[in-house]
C-alpha cells in the first residue's frame, strides 16, 4: 500500500509540483492549500506523513502542528522557505520531526520522508502490546517514592510511563529515548544522536537533537531545567542516566 | 611632534596658575619687606634720640663718657658707640668710628641727625647717628639679620605656595581636559564598537547643553547606518526567501521530467539537463547569499560549543564523497565556533579545488601554537600573484583556463570562506604548494583547554 502524505502548502504551484513530485515516487499525495483543511483531511483519514509549510493563510504551520500533536503522533516535517534558528526552534518545539529548508531536493525529501516513517513503523503500538511486556522488562529510571514519581520506559512494549501512566510520546522522542535507553549511561553526541535517531549520515542539524532533548525532558523530567535523566555533559552530548 | 591636547591644556593651566602665584608672591615680598623694615628704621631712630637724650644729660652732669654709655640699655643685635671730646667710646668689642659710614659720621659730625643702612661685617645694618646736646655724637648700629632672615622666610614660604599653586594648577589642567575630553572619548568608543560590528551601540545619552547636540546627531547618524545596513541585509535575505518558493516548484517539477528522462525526445533530455545543473546552482547561489547577508557580526566565540576541527573536516569530506587524498591531522584540533558555518569552510574549499584546481590532493587540519590550521592542496596551475587576492572577492570566478566550463560555481565560495573565518576570528589566505598546485588555508583560534 503506497504511503499517504498529507501536503499542506497554500502556495499552489508549490503544492502542485510536490503532489507530481511525490506521485511520480510513488506516493499517495492528499494536499491542502491551509491549515483548517488540513485538519479536517486529517480528522477524516490520518495520513502517514503530513509534510508542513510554516507561512499558511490563516492559522500558520506551527499552530497546525501543536493542535495535530495533541490528538496524534503522525509524523510532520516542516517545508519552509526559512531556516533561521528560531523558526526552526519554534517548529520543532511545536512538535515537528524534522525540518528541511525550500527549496527542496526531493532526493533529500523523500529520504526525510521515509526516516521518519522508519522511526514511526519502529515502535510497538503501545495500546496492541504493551499489555504483553511485563513491568519485569521495562528500563526503572526511578522506582517512584519520596523523591519523586515513578519512570519506566519500555522500549519493545513502546511505551513511558510516569508513576504508571502513559506519557504520550512522538515517534521522534521515543525513538531518541529508546536509543539513550539502549546506550544507557554512556554519552551520544549530537551527530551519533543525528544518525541513530534522524538517519542523517552528514551535515544533519545540530537543533534537532537539541530541541527534541528539551521536548523530551519536559515528559521525563520533574524539573526540566534542571534535568536529572536526560542529561547534558557540555561540548560532548547526552546521557540517559537511571536514578542512583 | 604634536602635544597632546591633553598635554597642551594641562601645560597652559600649569603656566597660568605659575604666572598668577609669582606675581602675588613677589608683590607681596615687595610690601611685607617695605613694611618691615620701615618699621624696624623708625623704631631704632626713635630708641637712638631716647638713648642720646639720657646719655646727654649724663654727661651734662659730668658723669664718665664710658660709664654713661654702660648705663644705656639698648635691645639685642644693637650696639652703641658715643664720639665724646675727641674719643670714642663703645658698648661692644670690636666696635670702631672705622665701622662706621665716613658720610654719615659727617652729616652727624655737622649737628644733623642722620641715618643709614648698610652692609656691615656680619650681614646688613642700620646705623642711626644723633647729635647730643652734651656736645659729641651718640651712634647705634642695629643688626638687621633678624629681620633678613624674616623676610628669607616669607620668600621662601611665597616661592613654595607658588610652586605647589602651580602643581595644582596642573592638575586642574588634567582633570579639566579629561572632563572636556570624556564625551570624545565616548564617540571614539562608540564609533569603534560600531566599526566592530555592533550596530546596536549608541554614546550614553546627557542633558549637557554644550554636549547634548553631538551625542544627539551622532546617535542619529549610527541609527541612519545602522538602519541602512539593517535593510541592506534584511532585503537581501527577503530576496532569498522570496526566490526559494518558485524555486521549489521549478525543482520538484524537474525531478519529474528527470525521472521521465527516458521518455523524453533528446534535445528535451538536453534541455532538461541544462536546467537541473542550473537549477541546483541556482539554490547554491541562493544559500550563498542568505550566509553573505546574513553575518555581518563576528560571532560571540565562548559562547560557542567547542569543536574538534578534525571532526567537522572529516563530515565535509565526507559529504562530498570522492577522493580526497590523505587526511593529515596534528595535534589538538579543537576550536570554537558554528558547526554549520565551519562545514560551509571545508565545503566550499574542497569544491573550490574541484573546479578550478584539477580537484583536491590533500587536506590537513593541523594545530599551529595558539592557532588550527585547515590545509586544502589541489592538483591545479596555481593562483597567479595579482589573482591571490582577487579569488576571496565576491564573484570572482578564476580564468576560463582554470575552470571546467561545465562546472561553474556562484563565486562566492571562498568569499564565504573568508567570511565566516573572520567571524570566527580566523583568516584565510593562498598560498602556492611546494611542488606546484594551489594551498588554501584557513587559520582559526584554538579553543583554549
Amino acid at each position: 500500500m503506497p504511503v499517504r502524505v498529507l501536503v499542506v502548502e497554500d502556495d499552489d504551484r508549490i503544492r502542485a509540483a510536490l503532489r507530481l513530485a511525490l506521485t511520480e515516487e510513488q506516493y499517495d499525495v492528499t494536499e491542502a492549500a491551509g491549515a483548517e483543511e488540513a485538519l479536517e483531511l486529517h480528522a477524516a483519514s490520518p495520513p502517514d506523513v503530513m509534510l508542513v509549510d510554516l507561512m499558511l493563510g490563516g492559522m500558520d504551520g506551527f499552530d497546525l502542528i501543536r493542535r495535530i500533536r495533541q490528538k496524534s503522533d503522525v509524523p510532520a516535517i516542516v517545508v519552509s522557505a526559512r531556516g533561521d534558528t528560531h523558526d526552526v526552534v519554534a517548529a520543532l518545539e511545536a512538535g515537528a520531526d524534522d525540518y528541511v529548508v525550500k527549496p527542496v531536493v526531493m532526493k533529500e525529501l523523500t529520504a526525510r520522508i521515509r526516516a521518519v516513517r522508519r522511526r514511526a513503523a519502529a515502535r510497538p503500538a503501545p495500546r496492541d502490546g504493551g499489555g504483553d511486556v511485563s513491568h519485569a522488562e521495562a528500563l526503572v529510571l526511578a522506582p517512584g517514592g519520596e523523591d519523586g514519581p515513578s519512570l519506566e520506559f519500555s522500549a519493545k512494549a513502546g511505551w513511558l510511563k510516569r508513576d504508571g501512566r502513559e506519557v504520550p510520546l512522538t515517534a521522534t522522542e521515543f525513538r531518541l529515548l529508546a536509543e539513550l535507553a539502549v546506550h544507557l549511561g554512556r554519552v551520544l553526541s549530537r551527530p551519533q544522536l543525528l544518525q541513530l535517531v534522524w538517519d542523517y549520515d552528514h551535515l544533519g542539524d545540530d537543533r534537532l537533537v537539541d530541541v527534541t532533548v528539551r521536548r523530551l525532558r519536559m515528559k521525563l523530567e520533574t524539573d526540566p531545567s534542571n534535568p536529572k535523566h536526560l542529561v547534558t555533559l557540555r561540548g560532548r552530548g547526552y546521557r540517559l542516566q537511571a536514578s542512583p | 611632534m604634536r602635544v597632546r591636547l591633553r598635554s597642551r591644556v594641562a601645560l597652559a593651566f600649569a603656566a597660568g596658575a605659575l604666572l598668577l602665584s609669582a606675581l602675588l608672591v613677589s608683590e607681596i615680598y615687595a610690601v611685607a619687606s617695605r613694611y618691615l623694615v620701615d618699621q624696624r628704621d623708625r623704631s631704632a631712630g626713635r630708641q637712638a634720640v631716647v638713648n642720646a637724650t639720657l646719655l646727654s644729660t649724663r654727661l651734662t652732669a659730668g658723669t664718665d663718657p664710658e660709664e654713661s654709655l654702660s648705663q644705656i640699655r639698648t635691645g639685642a643685635g644693637v650696639d652703641a658707640l658715643l664720639h665724646y671730646q675727641g674719643g670714642w667710646y663703645s658698648g661692644a668689642v670690636g666696635l670702631g668710628p672705622d665701622e662706621l659710614p665716613e658720610p654719615l659720621t659727617d652729616l652727624v659730625g655737622s649737628g644733623e641727625p642722620a641715618f643709614e643702612r648698610y652692609a656691615g661685617g656680619q650681614g646688613a645694618v642700620v646705623t642711626v647717628g644723633v647729635p647730643l646736646a652734651s656736645g659729641g655724637e651718640y651712634y647705634e648700629v642695629v643688626q638687621l639679620t633678624t629681620l633678613e632672615r624674616t623676610l628669607d622666610t616669607v620668600l621662601l614660604t611665597g616661592l613654595a605656595a607658588a610652586g605647589v599653586t602651580t602643581l595644582l594648577g596642573a592638575a586642574l589642567g588634567v582633570w579639566a581636559a579629561r572632563r572636556v575630553l570624556r564625551p570624545l572619548e565616548d564617540v571614539t568608543r562608540t564609533a569603534a564598537q560600531l566599526a566592530g560590528g555592533d550596530l546596536d551601540a549608541r554614546m550614553s545619552s546627557t542633558y549637557d547643553p554644550d554636549l547634548a547636540p553631538i551625542a544627539g546627531s551622532f546617535n542619529a547618524m549610527a541609527r541612519t547606518l545602522s538602519d541602512r545596513i539593517q535593510r541592506d541585509s534584511r532585503f537581501a535575505a527577503d530576496v532569498s526567501h522570496e526566490l526559494r518558493s518558485p524555486l521549489t516548484t521549478m525543482t520538484a517539477s524537474v525531478s519529474v521530467l528527470e525521472s521521465r528522462r527516458e521518455q523524453l525526445p533528446s534535445a528535451a533530455q538536453e534541455a532538461t539537463d541544462l536546467i537541473s545543473a542550473d537549477l541546483a546552482r541556482f539554490a547554491q547561489l541562493l544559500e550563498d547569499l542568505l550566509d553573505l547577508s546574513r553575518d555581518v557580526a563576528p560571532l560571540a566565540l565562548d559562547d560557542l560549543p567547542e569543536v574538534p576541527l578534525v571532526d567537522v573536516v572529516r563530515r565535509a569530506l565526507a559529504s562530498h564523497g570522492g577522493d580526497v587524498g590523505e587526511l593529515v591531522v596534528e595535534g589538538d584540533t579543537r576550536v570554537r565556533g558554528d558547526v554549520r558555518r565551519l562545514e560551509r569552510i571545508v565545503a566550499n574549499l574542497v569544491e573550490n579545488a574541484d573546479r578550478h584546481g584539477g580537484g583536491v590532493v590533500g587536506v590537513a587540519v593541523v594545530e599551529q601554537g595558539s592557532r588550527v590550521r585547515i590545509v586544502v592542496d589541489d592538483a591545479g596551475p596555481g593562483v597567479p600573484v595579482a589573482e591571490q587576492e582577487v579569488v576571496f572577492e565576491r564573484f570572482s570566478r578564476g580564468t576560463p583556463a582554470q575552470s571546467r566550463g561545465s562546472r561553474l560555481g556562484t563565486g562566492l565560495g571562498l568569499s564565504l570562506v573568508r567570511e565566516h573565518a573572520l567571524a570566527h576570528a580566523g583568516g584565510a589566505w593562498y598560498e602556492d604548494r611546494p611542488g606546484g598546485g594551489a594551498r588554501f588555508v584557513v587559520d582559526l583560534p584554538r579553543a583554549e583547554p
